[in-house]
């Protein structure tokens, strides 16, 4: 799996964009695991993740996105997904993680919903 | 290979280490994508073969480095996919199955394992022989149009 890591700075809103490379499971979610925790900790915890190069995701993986979700959420902040690979999106959705954690048309979607304040779908219950 | 072919079997023994976890994958997806599995049946599949190997990797920690034999046979009508290991008895389908809901509020308490490999397969079951060690085997049927299936 490799990580690449962009800054969007638009006025007073920092957003971290990390695009996956590879495939997220058992061995290699600590990889992105450490990425994301330490973002939040810094207090940048608006986060997109580009899966457009994404192949494969393990519940390790998605145990993952729902931790970074809560985390970042607590902070106002939150996790968005973009560029989706279809298969990967049905898994999100039959699961049940469409709910909780946004998947977005674009990458200009997801950074508009940020500057609009709107962080994230999660933030501590589930509705 | 055509879904009426006779019973076709690949073998792959990984070490209990979650680096060779894409070995399994791979040869999942190469096999069930000969049988009219789409690419989201087979994504299921690899996550739930993933599983119960990634299960047996976490149950096996810290002990001794065994390995993982993972047997796929295309049969007629139906992938079976057997994962066995030579630990002590170990059976992931004896933990509790959370709704959704229940594994949303509190993911800390695990769960989702246990939901993929229940929902992704048509039939899992486990069985234990002692000196000998686990055996899960997850079916899934290969579908009647050769189109998409989902086993929700």
């Amino acid at each position: 799996m490799k990580l690449n890591i962009e800054k969007h700075q638009d006025s007073d809103v920092l957003v971290q964009i990390v695009k996956v490379d590879g495939y997220l499971d058992a061995h290699t979610f600590p990889d992105l695991e450490k990425v994301l925790n330490c973002m939040i900790t810094q207090g940048e915890h608006n986060i997109i993740l580009d899966f457009e190069t994404l192949d494969y995701i393990s519940s390790a993986g998605l145990g993952l996105l729902l931790g970074a979700q809560r985390k970042a959420s607590q902070l106002k902040g939150g996790v968005k997904i973009i560029h989706m690979q279809e298969s990967i999106k049905r898994v999100f959705q039959v699961l049940g993680f469409s709910r909780v954690i946004e998947v977005c048309p674009s990458r200009e979607a997801a950074l508009r919903a940020f500057q609009c304040g709107n962080s994230g779908r999660l933030s501590g219950d589930v509705t | 290979m055509s879904p009426d072919s006779k019973s076709t079997a690949v073998v792959v023994s990984i070490p209990e280490h979650t680096a060779y976890l894409s070995v399994v994958r791979q040869a999942v997806a190469s096999i069930a994508g000969t049988m009219g599995f789409d690419d989201d049946a087979v994504l299921q599949l690899q996550m739930a073969v993933d599983e119960a190997c990634t299960n047996v990797i976490e149950h096996g920690r810290g002990g001794r480095g065994g390995r993982i034999k993972v047997k796929l046979q295309a049969k007629p009508g139906k992938l079976v996919m057997h994962v066995e290991d030579q630990r002590e008895r170990f059976s992931p389908l004896e933990r509790t199955l959370p709704s959704r809901d229940a594994y949303f509020q509190s993911p800390q308490t695990g769960g989702l394992g246990i939901l993929i490999l229940r929902r992704f397969v048509d039939d899992v079951r486990h069985c234990y022989k002692p000196g000998v060690g686990n055996k899960l085997s997850l079916t899934k049927l290969v579908p009647q149009d050769g189109g998409a299936t989902c086993a929700i």
